[in-house]
């Protein structure tokens, strides 16, 4: 026989269980968030332009010799100015792109700036020279073009050559990314001696 | 007299019974007198320290709800969410309620309209909850529901037997 407070124990189960069956779920979802606000983007550009130095015209040939002797040299000059938003560094390299390579290993060059800092001085191949374009005014370069070797084999040949300007933004021959390019043709002959 | 005794004191205990069941079935069904209160376990903590994970709230639908109300609602995802009305927005004869968890940094994506609110809370009961699973199992369902029920039949019985 069940006593008056076991059978109200058994009642409150019977009550528990019917009310504990009868519950539903809910989530309370809860979640991490981070705001990162003023987010703004704008487009930059990035280019190099390579201009005449008497006018600011555009320019595609530095030099067209024709007849250089042992002893002789040409005179060329550029303005290097920033075509886009960004400032930039390049470089300049000589690509030889046709005609003889002995003549081509014989040709000298000096590359000199507009206060006649000499920048470069050696073989016209082995041209290398790294320089930044950024706002204000243009970097002049002058080139001074010479033949100082006499071999007789030199004579009546050709050498075909570009400049490269070639910007740069993390290291000098990289080969990725975003960059500019400009190339002046140039061709150069040799006479008799 | 005494079979008749034994007969009301039956008949006396097994109403108890069915009454009692039958009160607490009224109250956490949608078919009640006092309709619409129902019953719900809270399964995460984005709503802590207010409502823990493993209490039991007790909800009731509202004619209007308030700003800071906690709510239980139905999300755009069918899950039922129980989060604190943020912010109330009057668009076009419509309100529109925007919640969050008292856990979250930001109120929630969604904004929610009145239909979709199933009611407010009411009631919570700390940790119940975590009977809940245990009272729909197999084990539950025998120790909370039939062996009571068994007991209390026998124990009739037996009473009215030896009478």
């Amino acid at each position: 026989m069940l006593s008056t407070r076991i059978k109200i124990l058994l009642l409150f189960l019977l009550c528990l269980s019917n009310f504990l069956i009868s519950t539903s779920y809910t989530d309370a979802d809860i979640f991490a968030e981070r705001v990162v606000p003023k987010n703004r983007f704008s487009m930059a550009s990035l280019d190099i332009l390579t201009r005449h130095s008497s006018n600011n015209s555009v320019i595609n040939f530095v030099f067209h010799t024709l007849g250089l002797q042992p002893g002789g040299f040409d005179l060329g000059a550029v303005k290097v100015k920033k075509g886009g938003t960004l400032d930039t560094k390049y470089h300049l390299k000589v690509l030889k792109t046709e005609g003889s390579d002995a003549f081509c290993n014989a040709l000298k060059i000096e590359v000199l700036q507009k206060n006649l800092e000499v920048k470069y001085r050696g073989k016209l191949m082995d041209l290398n020279i790294d320089s930044e374009s950024k706002a204000g005014p243009p970097e002049s370069w002058i080139f001074v073009v010479s033949l100082d070797n006499t071999d007789d084999s030199l004579q009546d040949r050709v050498c075909e050559f570009s400049f490269i300007f070639r910007t740069w933004r993390t290291e000098p021959d990289e080969k990725k990314g975003i960059y500019a390019e400009r190339v002046l043709n140039n061709v150069i002959s040799s006479g008799n001696w | 007299m005494k079979i008749i005794r034994l007969f009301f004191e039956f008949t006396t205990w097994l109403a108890f019974l069915l009454i009692g069941v039958m009160g607490i079935f009224i109250i956490t069904s949608n078919f009640s007198v006092f309709s619409g209160y129902r019953s719900f376990m809270v399964q995460s903590g984005s709503m802590e320290p207010a409502i823990m994970t493993g209490d039991i709230i007790v909800i009731h639908p509202q004619a209007n709800y308030m700003i800071n109300d906690v709510i239980t609602f139905i999300g755009s995802d069918n899950r039922t969410i129980t989060h604190r009305i943020a912010e109330i927005r009057e668009a076009s004869e419509k309100r529109l309620f925007s919640t969050k968890g008292d856990a979250n940094r930001s109120q929630d994506e969604d904004l929610i309209k009145q239909s979709q609110i199933t009611g407010k809370v009411v009631l919570v009961i700390p940790k119940l909850g975590y009977l809940v699973a245990f009272s729909k199992s197999l084990p539950g369902l025998i120790i909370l529901a039939i062996f009571p029920a068994v007991f209390f039949i026998l124990d009739e019985i037996l009473k009215a037997k030896n009478a």
